[in-house]
C-alpha cells in the first residue's frame, strides 16, 4: 500500500511534524510511504525520520531556490499575492500564498496514492476539494474541535464531508467530529499520537525536581505553575521546578518568578534536544496547561517513569492520565488545587513509586507499534 | 521539543545502573549478565584505559564501551544529592557519569578546587545572604567573612560562619553601592575562612549556564541596582548599575 502525508512544513520541530515522523517511520517498515512538505526552508528536516520515507516538498523557500521553467515567472508572481484557498483564520494562513494554491491544487490532483493523509486544517480542506477519488483521504486533527475559528470552521462543515475519514486525538474530539458531520459518509477515528520504539531513560525518582515542558506561551499555563509552585516552596523548599522550552511569553515568566521570589527554586532551561533525558532526572512532570490537544510529554514522561501532575483542562490529560493510579488530575486554572496535587505527589514517596511504575506500563500503550497496528486497520476498513 | 533515536537493543550491553561511586570507580549494573571488559577511551586525545577504576583520568569526556561496543544507558548517571555527597571528600579532580542524548554512557572529567558550592542566595533587606557547602576540600580554621571584591576596585565584607561544612554570609548591600562613580560595577563574591580564600559557586548539578537561567531580584540603594547573578563559570557575582533616571 502507498501512504502518503502531507504537512505543512516537515523541516520544522514540533509535535505534529514528530508524532507525523514517528508514524511515517514505523509504517514504512510494512509499506511504501512518503511525506510531502508543502514548504521547505532548510537542507535536512530536524526532527529524524526514516530511512524508507521519501520525503519531498512542494515550495522551497531556501536562499537561491528557483522554481523551474517554465513557471519561474509565475511563481515569482503569485507568491507575493496572498492565498485564496486556505481560509485566512487557519493559523498558518500566512505561510501560504497564490502560488502554494497553484502548486498544492497540482500535486492533489495528480497525485497516485493509496491512502493520502492531512495533518492540518487547511490541508484537509484541500485535500477534500482537490485529491483523486480513488485516493483514500484521511484528515487528521492535531488541534482540539474548537481550536478552530468561526470562519475556518465553516469551511471544514461544507468540505470534511467529502472525505472519508477524519482522526482525531482524543475520544472528546471524536464525538465532535461525529456530531458535526451528521449522516454523511465520512469516518471518525480516534487514534492517538504513538511513542517511538526503542529503550529510553529511567526516572530514579531521586531527584527532588517538578519539570515543566513546552513553549512559553499562555496556553501552557506557566503563570499558573510558578504561582503553585510558590505554595509548593513554602512547605517543601527542597523541591526544585525545571521548565523546558522557549517562547515569546519567556521574558514575563522570569520576571514572575523574580516576583515570587522563587529565584531559589526555578530555573529556566531553555528548549532541550533530549526531553527524555531530562524527564529522567526528575520526579514529576507538572501539566498547567489551559488546553492540551493530546498530551505527548505526558506519555513521553509516563514512559521515563515520571508520574504527572495535570490540570484537567481539554482535552488530552484527562484521556490519558488514570488519577492516582499513574498520576493526579487537579480542577483547572485552579492554582491552590495544583499546588496541592504537586505536594501531595511530592510528600507521598510510596505513591510516587508506585506511580512512576505503573506510568511505565500506561506508557506501554501509546508504542508506536501498537499505534501503527490501529492506522492500519483503518486504512483497511477504508480501503475495503 | 527534540526527539532522539536511541543506539542499541534493550538487554545486552545495556546498562540499568550507570554511576561513579565515592571511590572513584565505574558501577554498572547490566539488564542482563555479560562478559567483557569496560574500555575508557577520551573523547579528544584517543587515550584508552580498560576497567573500572576511574582515578586519575585526565580531564575531559571519556567514552564508555564494552566488546567494542558503546554501552547504552537507562540510567541519567547521577542524583543530585549524590553529587554533593561526592563532593564532601577533598579532591583534585571530579567524575561524573551521564547519559548523553543518543543514550551512551560517557564520563566528565574535571580538575577541581575547593569552593563553596552555593545552595541559597537571598537578596532582601539591603543585605545579600548567601548559604552554600563547602566542597573538594577540607574545612579551614578560622574566622569565616563573606567577601565581595569589585572587578577593579575594593573590597566590601560581613559576616559569616562556617559551620562543618556549611556556609553562611550576609553582605550589606549599602557600602558596595555608596558613591558608584561607573555605570555597572561588578564585584564576585566569595567565602573567607582564615587565611583561605574560597570562590562561590554553583557546580554540583547538570545545568551550566545559570547566567542565562537563574535570575535573581534585584534590590535598590539610591540610583544603583544591585543584583546577584551567575556569571559565566556558574561563579556568583553582584552587579551594581546606576539606573538612567529621568533626570540623567
Amino acid at each position: 500500500m502507498k501512504v502518503s502525508f502531507l504537512i505543512l512544513n516537515a523541516y520544522g520541530m514540533g509535535g505534529t511534524i514528530r508524532a507525523t515522523f514517528d508514524l511515517a517511520t514505523e509504517l514504512s517498515a510494512r509499506h511504501d510511504v512518503e511525506v510531502i512538505s508543502v514548504f521547505r526552508h532548510a537542507d535536512e528536516p530536524f526532527l529524524p525520520l526514516g530511512p524508507k520515507v521519501r520525503l519531498r516538498a512542494l515550495v522551497d523557500l531556501r536562499e537561491g531556490a528557483r522554481v523551474r521553467w517554465p513557471y519561474t515567472r509565475k511563481a515569482e508572481r503569485l507568491s507575493g499575492e496572498p492565498s485564496a484557498l486556505v481560509h485566512p483564520e487557519e493559523r498558518a494562513y500566512a505561510s501560504f500564498n497564490a502560488w502554494s494554491d497553484e502548486v498544492l491544487r497540482r500535486e492533489l490532483r495528480r497525485l497516485r496514492t493509496d491512502v493520502l493523509v492531512t495533518t492540518r486544517a487547511g490541508l484537509n480542506i484541500m485535500a477534500a476539494r482537490f485529491a483523486r477519488r480513488r485516493v483514500v483521504t484521511i484528515a487528521q486533527e492535531h488541534l482540539h474541535f474548537e481550536a478552530h475559528k468561526p470562519g475556518l470552521f465553516e469551511e471544514i462543515r461544507r468540505w470534511y464531508p467529502e472525505l472519508d475519514a477524519v482522526v482525531t486525538l482524543t475520544e472528546a474530539d471524536e464525538r465532535d467530529y461525529r456530531a458535526m458531520l451528521g449522516g454523511s459518509r465520512t469516518g471518525v477515528f480516534t487514534i492517538g499520537n504513538g511513542l517511538a520504539g526503542g529503550p529510553r531513560p529511567r526516572s530514579r525518582q531521586e531527584n527532588r525536581i517538578v519539570l515543566a515542558a513546552g513553549r512559553l506561551v499562555p496556553v501552557k499555563g506557566y503563570d499558573r505553575l510558578l504561582k503553585a509552585f510558590a505554595r509548593v516552596v513554602e512547605v517543601r523548599p527542597d523541591w526544585r521546578l525545571r521548565i523546558y522550552g522557549e517562547g515569546r511569553v519567556s521574558d514575563k515568566l522570569v520576571r514572575l518568578a523574580v516576583k515570587l521570589r522563587l529565584h531559589n527554586n526555578v530555573t529556566f532551561m531553555g528548549p532541550t534536544g533530549d526531553i527524555e533525558g531530562e524527564l529522567a532526572k526528575a520526579s514529576i512532570h507538572a501539566v498547567s496547561s489551559r488546553f492540551e490537544g493530546f498530551g505527548m510529554t505526558i506519555i513521553e514522561a509516563f514512559a521515563c517513569g515520571v508520574p504527572v501532575v495535570s490540570f484537567d483542562c481539554p482535552r488530552g490529560p484527562r484521556e490519558i492520565i488514570t488519577p492516582g493510579r499513574d498520576g493526579l488530575l487537579v480542577p483547572p486554572d485552579d492554582v491552590d488545587a495544583l499546588a496541592e496535587g504537586l505536594l501531595t505527589m511530592i510528600e507521598d514517596e510510596e505513591g510516587r513509586h508506585r506511580m512512576a511504575a505503573n506510568a511505565v506500563e500506561t506508557a506501554r500503550g501509546y508504542d508506536i507499534a501498537r499505534i501503527a497496528d490501529r492506522w492500519e486497520k483503518t486504512f483497511a476498513t477504508l480501503a475495503g | 521539543m527534540g526527539t532522539r533515536r536511541e543506539v542499541g537493543p534493550p538487554g545486552v550491553g545495556r546498562a540499568v545502573t550507570s554511576r561513579v561511586d565515592d571511590d572513584d570507580t565505574l558501577r554498572i549494573e547490566w539488564w542482563e549478565p555479560g562478559d567483557g571488559e569496560i574500555l575508557l577511551r577520551h573523547a579528544e586525545t584517543g587515550q584508552e584505559r580498560s576497567g573500572t577504576d576511574l582515578t586519575g583520568l585526565a580531564a575531559g569526556t571519556w567514552t564508555v564501551a564494552r566488546n567494542g561496543m558503546p554501552v547504552a544507558t537507562d540510567d541519567p548517571g547521577f542524583s543530585l544529592d549524590g553529587m554533593v555527597a561526592y563532593a564532601a571528600r577533598p579532591r583534585d579532580r571530579e567524575i561524573r557519569a551521564f547519559r548523553t542524548p543518543v543514550g551512551t554512557l560517557a564520563l566528565m572529567v574535571r580538575e577541581v578546587r575547593p569552593y563553596v558550592e552555593v545552595t541559597r542566595v537571598d537578596p532582601e533587606d539591603g543585605t545579600i545572604v548567601v548559604e552554600g557547602v563547602l566542597a573538594y576540600g577540607e574545612p579551614p580554621a578560622g574566622p569565616a567573612r563573606l567577601v565581595a571584591v569589585a572587578r577593579k576596585g575594593p573590597e566590601a565584607d560581613g559576616g559569616a560562619a562556617l559551620s562543618g561544612r556549611r556556609f553562611t554570609g550576609a553582605l550589606r548591600i549599602g557600602p558596595m553601592a555608596a558613591g558608584q562613580a561607573r555605570r555597572r560595577v561588578f564585584w564576585d563574591l566569595f567565602a573567607q575562612v582564615g587565611e583561605v580564600r574560597l570562590p562561590l559557586a554553583a557546580r554540583l548539578d547538570d545545568i551550566p549556564g545559570k547566567k542565562e537561567k537563574v535570575r535573581f531580584p534585584a534590590q535598590r540603594v539610591d540610583r544603583v541596582r544591585v543584583r546577584p547573578y551567575f556569571t559565566d563559570t556558574d561563579a556568583l557575582a553582584v552587579a551594581c548599575t546606576v539606573e538612567e533616571g529621568e533626570d540623567a
